[in-house]
């Protein structure tokens, strides 16, 4: 059990660590120590007001299970991050401008809001839940059981589900709806689209408004089958046209693809006219956003210093793995500040791959250039730890040493150097290992 | 054009400037200017060690509203008592024990009296980065939430041991107590937090059992 609790405090430690590079509070300590002040406890009416309110709250709780009390078999419930389990219906969930926000549910099911997305639980049911996605996307993650009844309504889209993953869009202002299934395979329906099953690998794109022209559909050819890399995304979105509203998805690849040229089309069995024969090619007349053009052109440069904010945002939420590290790496070499944020939504996004692990050592890398010694050391353990084995563990260990060694914390020097003459003897760093040991 | 901080991302003019950190101390020199009555001296001391101290009470209290408060006490208090130092090279572990056991000092307070101390989110110091992953940032609420429920001296063997990360003898020293004693405490922790997280946050005590509840996207 130690082991569990130790990872699970490792894990609590580096979130605390980002608080840490807030220096407010220091500052504000330091200047009260500095110049001679006292602390100033916050009066106390403050506290005890919220206090009273609360437990007032919890007084009507205890009344409310009292009364309800015994009940049958209850609802699942819901949990959105940071908040307490609640039943609570039709209650605005939205995701901030600037990060996702999680809901977890009691029969092991997960929704994760991108950023600015808002939904709502509709429904909740012993054995399933209606969510609401009322704006943005959500990446929903079914768990399945017999009786699972999961849906989701996006505008006038209905996705029924029974155990699956997938990612479902939904923009009023466009009434544009867009569905991607990662994991098993959903039911959806809504105007123009006869109720039909969506696999894994499947999308579909969809504008509601009735006054969409479809235009002919591009010849269709044969689409070059990618060859899966050795670091594989688990949300691989390949570059696609705003054409089209199904198509399989790319083979996960970790390198992106290339981007498409004119001549490139949805495979044969991309459409499956016999099953859906409305779901034809229902094209969208607007021109793809500025950063998703830069993006495909891996313009970094201009994306990083033409683009405005929101758009910059859209840009690193919506790019593969490959293409945010380049980002980046491009930041890096402008010298912008804001490649280590972008390195840290590629973990977030990513968590688990090998693009994460990636992103942990090239932030490792960052932090030593910039003279962060223990930060950097940070982040090549924790490349270590996520791959032991991986395609930069040798460098990382090494990178460790360093960044010890110039930390002045010479115990976890030397431990990080016995660590690699163990592993690597002949490596590139076995004399600076050597040095740091004698 | 520059691209602005909706993200609460850093200024990019900020790019290159060295990232605060801890910077290699000579304990001695220092403890000799503090005690010489040197003007400068009390900056260099909080400049060398303010991070370190937040770093141990954050990891001991978590998001406190009082967190600012402590790190000012600690300094205060070690400023007030640098003459009781007999070993000047081990300033660290000094202000190690200190912080700890003014921390102890706040959870036992509030045990006493406050199981009512109801403080509003809104007040509450602020959340990582908008790129901490929402798990992570939701795990932390939740670790804490358990934390709560533990008695002041388990609370702290939990945080300095698991949290902290470190060594028994580590933290044994910094909790001022033996060895025996700690481990002890280290294990009563155990024992508490996964009681208390059975009670109150069973995803969180299924997880630790590698049986999960909620969901998750990871």
């Amino acid at each position: 059990m130690s082991k569990r609790l130790e990872k699970l405090g490792a894990k609590v430690a580096r979130v605390q660590d980002e608080t840490l590079a807030d220096g407010t509070r220091r500052a504000a300590a330091r200047r009260r120590l500095l110049s001679g002040e006292s602390r100033s406890a916050p009066p106390r009416s403050s506290r005890w007001g919220p206090a009273l309110a609360w437990a007032g709250a919890m007084a009507a709780v205890v009344l409310a299970v009292v009364v309800l009390w015994p009940s049958v078999a209850e609802p699942i419930a819901y949990r959105v991050e940071g908040e307490a389990e609640s039943r609570l219906l039709n209650r605005e969930i939205a995701a901030p401008t600037d990060g996702a926000r999680s809901i977890a549910f009691t029969d092991g099911s997960a929704v994760r809001l991108s950023p600015s997305a808002q939904a709502r639980v509709r429904q909740l049911r012993i054995e399933g839940a209606t969510l609401v996605l009322d704006r943005g996307e959500a990446t929903v993650s079914v768990r399945h059981r017999d009786s699972t009844k999961w849906s989701v309504e996006a505008g006038p889209f209905l996705v029924r589900v029974t155990g699956t993953r997938f990612r479902v869009g939904w923009q009023p202002e466009a009434e544009s709806f867009e569905l991607e299934v990662f994991e098993g395979e959903v039911r959806v329906r809504g105007p123009r689209l006869p109720e039909r099953t969506v696999r894994r690998g499947e999308e579909v794109r969809q504008i509601s408004a009735a006054t969409v022209e479809p235009k002919p559909e591009p010849p269709q050819v044969e689409e070059p089958i990618q060859e899966r890399t050795a670091l594989p995304e688990p949300h691989p979105r390949k570059p696609r046209k705003q054409t089209g509203t199904v198509t399989p998805a790319g083979a996960p690849s970790y390198e992106p693809p290339a981007a498409p040229t004119p001549s490139e089309a949805e495979g044969p069995e991309s459409t499956r006219p016999e099953e859906d024969p409305e779901a034809s090619a229902e094209p969208s007349s607007a021109e793809p956003p500025l950063w998703k053009t830069l993006l495909d052109r891996r313009d970094y440069s201009a994306l990083l210093t033409e683009l405005g904010p929101e758009q910059l945002e859209q840009a690193i939420w919506q790019a593969d793995a490959a293409r945010l590290l380049d980002l980046g790496a491009a930041a890096r070499e402008l010298g912008d500040a804001r490649a280590g944020s972008i390195y840290r939504v590629a973990r977030s996004r990513f968590a688990g791959t090998d693009a994460a692990a990636d992103a942990a050592f090239l932030l490792g890398r960052m932090q030593f250039h910039s003279g962060a010694y223990r930060s950097s050391a940070t982040w090549f353990e924790t490349y270590l730890r996520e791959r032991p084995d991986g395609r930069l563990a040798r460098e990382a260990a090494g990178r460790l040493i360093e960044a010890y060694h110039h930390a002045g914390d010479t115990d976890r020097a030397h431990e990080a150097a016995e660590q690699y003459l163990l592993r690597y003897p002949n490596g590139p760093h076995a004399g600076l290992a050597r040095s740091v040991l004698q | 054009m520059p691209v602005s901080n909706t993200m609460g991302w850093p200024d990019q003019k900020a790019a290159g400037q060295p990232i605060e950190e801890e910077s290699p101390i000579d304990d001695e020199a220092l403890v000799e200017s503090l005690r010489s009555g040197d003007p400068g001296a009390p900056a260099r001391f909080f400049d060398a060690y303010g991070r370190y101290v937040e770093r141990l009470l954050l990891r001991v209290l978590g998001r406190d509203p009082d967190l600012e408060d402590l790190l000012h006490d600690v300094f205060a208090e070690a400023l007030g008592n640098i003459e009781q130092l007999r070993d000047p090279t081990r300033l660290k572990g000094w202000l190690t024990r200190m912080t700890v056991f003014i921390a102890r000092g706040m959870l036992r307070r509030r045990r006493r009296h406050g199981w009512l101390a109801f403080v509003p989110d809104e007040k509450l110091p602020s959340m990582p980065s908008p790129s901490t992953p929402p798990e992570a940032r939701d795990l932390l609420n939740r670790v804490f939430a358990v934390l709560q429920r533990l008695r002041p001296n388990h609370r702290i063997a939990f945080s300095l041991r698991y949290i902290e990360g470190m060594t028994l003898p580590e933290a044994a020293e910094a909790s001022g107590v033996s060895l025996a004693t700690f481990k002890r405490w280290l294990k009563a922790s155990n024992r508490a937090f996964m009681s208390s997280a059975q009670r109150i946050d069973r995803a969180l005590y299924e997880e630790l059992l590698n049986t999960p509840r909620w969901g998750s996207l990871s």
